[in-house]
């Protein structure tokens, strides 16, 4: 639809009147007002509800509506195999009595612990040294976001015949050492095995965020931080990587849900939480609970609505921590 | 003497990619290596790089294992989901951000919300009810849950449509156009780049979703190509016959043919789209 001699004048006019407002809603309500039966406002209003209520409604009936009906769930005992009762917050009080339930707060939390500061590191030094534009920085990218590519399950099919008996670790250790351990069959070495691969996948995440991060680092600042002869690092470490802080804590919260729920493909495949539930976060443990062993739907729900609160109030916690950082730092 | 530092640097910093680059890749060639190799071969110790002789019918069977019903349903997957969730953020998006009615805040708000809620979290619930409603095991039960999840599309629409000047909004409807017509004729039409970066990201992560398909179906013809190789390969699935690396490595790899097509081609714009989607988190 072409723009007619009449709408470009509006469009030219606009740099003038920002006190816009009624003088020209008037305006626009004359000239379109014979059209229906409803004032341009009415229209406007009625085809904001139209174009957003597909998506609300299918947000509202599969995340809202599961949302609830969880939460439902969790004050009940519902299972598969008996009658359900209303059972308020039995299901709470009894999270302690699951020996396993705090074990996998644990492993979730090491695991969070153990990859977080590592793939933030890691991924600002490649995304800082990508940025420099050498020869052969493109055949660089191409190596690092390889893994983008990879589902959880694909990731965790590659990776598991490297820690085998006679896999690849053992097979570079071999000239070192006389070594045959089966890594993944260990409880004292699985979660460390899980935590590297976590560390691999989102080394390349947290790789292109930065990237785009340091993109945005205006060239006045290094440009005066080169004047006054700062190497490479003080470059680094006094003007780019204060900068990215905003990326670095959208990191922290986004390695934080990759850790603590989105590793349960990788764990699904390569452990189903074992050995000995060494490797069971508890987003893998609520699972297990829902629709293994005795279909505790209930309680595995109730662990769920925990899990949910205990990630809001750390995500909650880190934007805190952020606005702090960016007022005093 | 300046040169020379700056010359020992630069060779630091090579040094430091290619091992960066080695540990990143060194998953993917093992994989290659071991999907050509025989069957005795694999189990060879220490490991050998170069599979003798190249035994390409692996490739054949990974295939036959997969089937060709799983990449038929995970191409269906994932064209209903990219398609789904473009057309339903578009709508929302230029709503939230061009027209003005009320409580558009708040619903925006909720929308953006569910960023917040883990999906393997509410999989429980979300499980129950679609059970409840008689579609666990169909294609709308595997589909329709995963293109409701709509909040990164809306918002990155929303980001965008931000940008264009209310004006053409007013302009369009002096023209005597209404609303709809306007975001059709104008605003829809601005959004391809949008439209690209979204459909990138949405791309892969429907392709490569798990969790769902895994929980959802049962029927081995509804199967998905990650449950066909989770299901060969996965340790949960305590029956399953004795593993053939070498097949798993071949699945593993043929799984992924379809999004390495996308990357290889648009690897610059792949990796924008990433930032720009994440940026909404």
């Amino acid at each position: 639809m072409a723009l007619t001699r009449k709408s470009r004048a509006v469009v030219e006019s606009t740099d003038v009147d920002d006190a816009i407002g009624t003088g020209r809603d008037v305006a626009i309500e004359a000239a379109t007002l014979p059209h229906r039966g409803l004032s341009w406002r009415g229209q406007e209003r009625l085809a904001g509800y139209l174009l957003v209520a597909p998506a609300l409604l299918m947000f509202g009936v599969f995340l809202l509506g599961p949302l609830v009906y969880g939460t439902y769930l969790s004050l009940t005992d519902r299972n598969l195999l008996a009658d359900t009762s209303f059972i308020w917050f039995e299901n709470y009080a009894n999270l302690h009595n699951d020996p396993l339930f705090f074990k996998s707060l644990r492993f979730t939390g090491l695991l969070f612990l153990e990859v977080t500061p590592l793939a933030i590191l890691i991924s600002f030094v490649f995304a800082s040294l990508l940025n420099q534009r050498l020869r052969g920085t493109s055949l660089f990218r191409l190596a690092y976001f390889l893994p983008l590519v990879a589902s959880g399950v694909a990731v965790a099919t590659m990776w598991r015949f490297v820690f085998t008996s006679d896999g690849l670790l053992n097979t570079f250790l071999s000239f070192l050492i006389d070594t045959d351990t089966p890594y993944l069959v260990l409880p004292q070495w699985a979660p460390h095995v899980v935590a590297v691969i976590l560390l691999w996948s989102l080394i390349p995440l947290n790789t292109v965020f930065y990237m785009a991060a340091l993109q945005t680092v205006p060239r006045e600042q290094l440009d005066a931080a080169i004047v006054d002869g700062a190497s490479a690092w003080q470059k680094a470490r006094y003007v780019t990587w204060p900068l990215s802080a905003p990326t670095t804590f959208l990191l922290v919260i986004l390695n934080l849900a990759i850790t603590s729920v989105g590793s349960w493909d990788i764990l699904n495949v390569l452990t189903a939480g074992g050995p000995e539930f060494s490797t069971t976060t508890t987003a893998y443990l609520l699972y297990l609970r829902a629709f293994r062993g005795q279909f505790e739907i209930g309680f595995g729900s109730a662990m769920g609505v925990a899990l949910t609160a205990i990630l809001l109030l750390l995500t909650v916690g880190v934007f805190k921590a952020q606005k702090r950082w960016s007022h005093y730092g | 003497m300046n040169a020379l530092i700056r010359h020992r640097g630069r060779i630091a910093v090579y040094l430091v990619l290619t091992l960066g680059a080695v540990v990143m890749v060194t998953p993917f060639i093992f994989n290659l290596s071991k999907s050509l190799q025989t069957a005795p071969q694999t189990f060879a110790f220490p490991f050998e790089w170069i599979p003798d002789p190249f035994t390409w019918s692996n490739y054949v069977e990974a295939y036959e294992k997969i089937g060709a019903r799983a990449f038929f349903n995970s191409a269906l997957l994932t064209v209903a989901v990219v398609g789904g969730q473009t057309i339903l953020g578009m709508m929302a998006g230029f709503a939230f951000s061009t027209l003005r009615f009320p409580l558009r805040d708040s619903l925006l708000l909720l929308i953006i919300g569910g960023l917040l809620v883990p999906f393997h979290v509410i999989m429980i619930p979300l499980f129950m009810f679609v059970f409840e409603i008689g579609w666990l095991d169909t294609y709308w039960g595997l589909i329709i849950p995963i293109v409701a999840y709509t909040d990164v599309a809306v918002f990155m629409f929303r980001q965008f449509f931000r940008t264009v000047p209310r004006e053409i909004y007013e302009a369009g409807i002096l023209d005597g156009a209404g609303p709809i017509r306007v975001f059709r004729s104008l605003y829809a039409p601005l959004a391809g780049p949008t439209v690209a970066a979204f459909v990138i990201v949405s791309f892969l992560a429907a392709w490569n979703l798990y969790a769902w398909p895994f929980l959802a179906v049962a029927d081995p013809d509804l199967r998905v190509v990650t449950l066909q190789l989770g299901i060969a390969g996965g340790t949960f699935n305590a029956s399953s016959s004795p593993l053939r690396p070498e097949i798993l490595a071949a699945m593993s790899l043929l799984s992924m043919v379809p999004v390495m097509a996308v990357f290889m081609f648009m690897q610059r714009r792949f990796v924008e789209s990433m930032a720009r989607s994440g940026m909404t988190g």
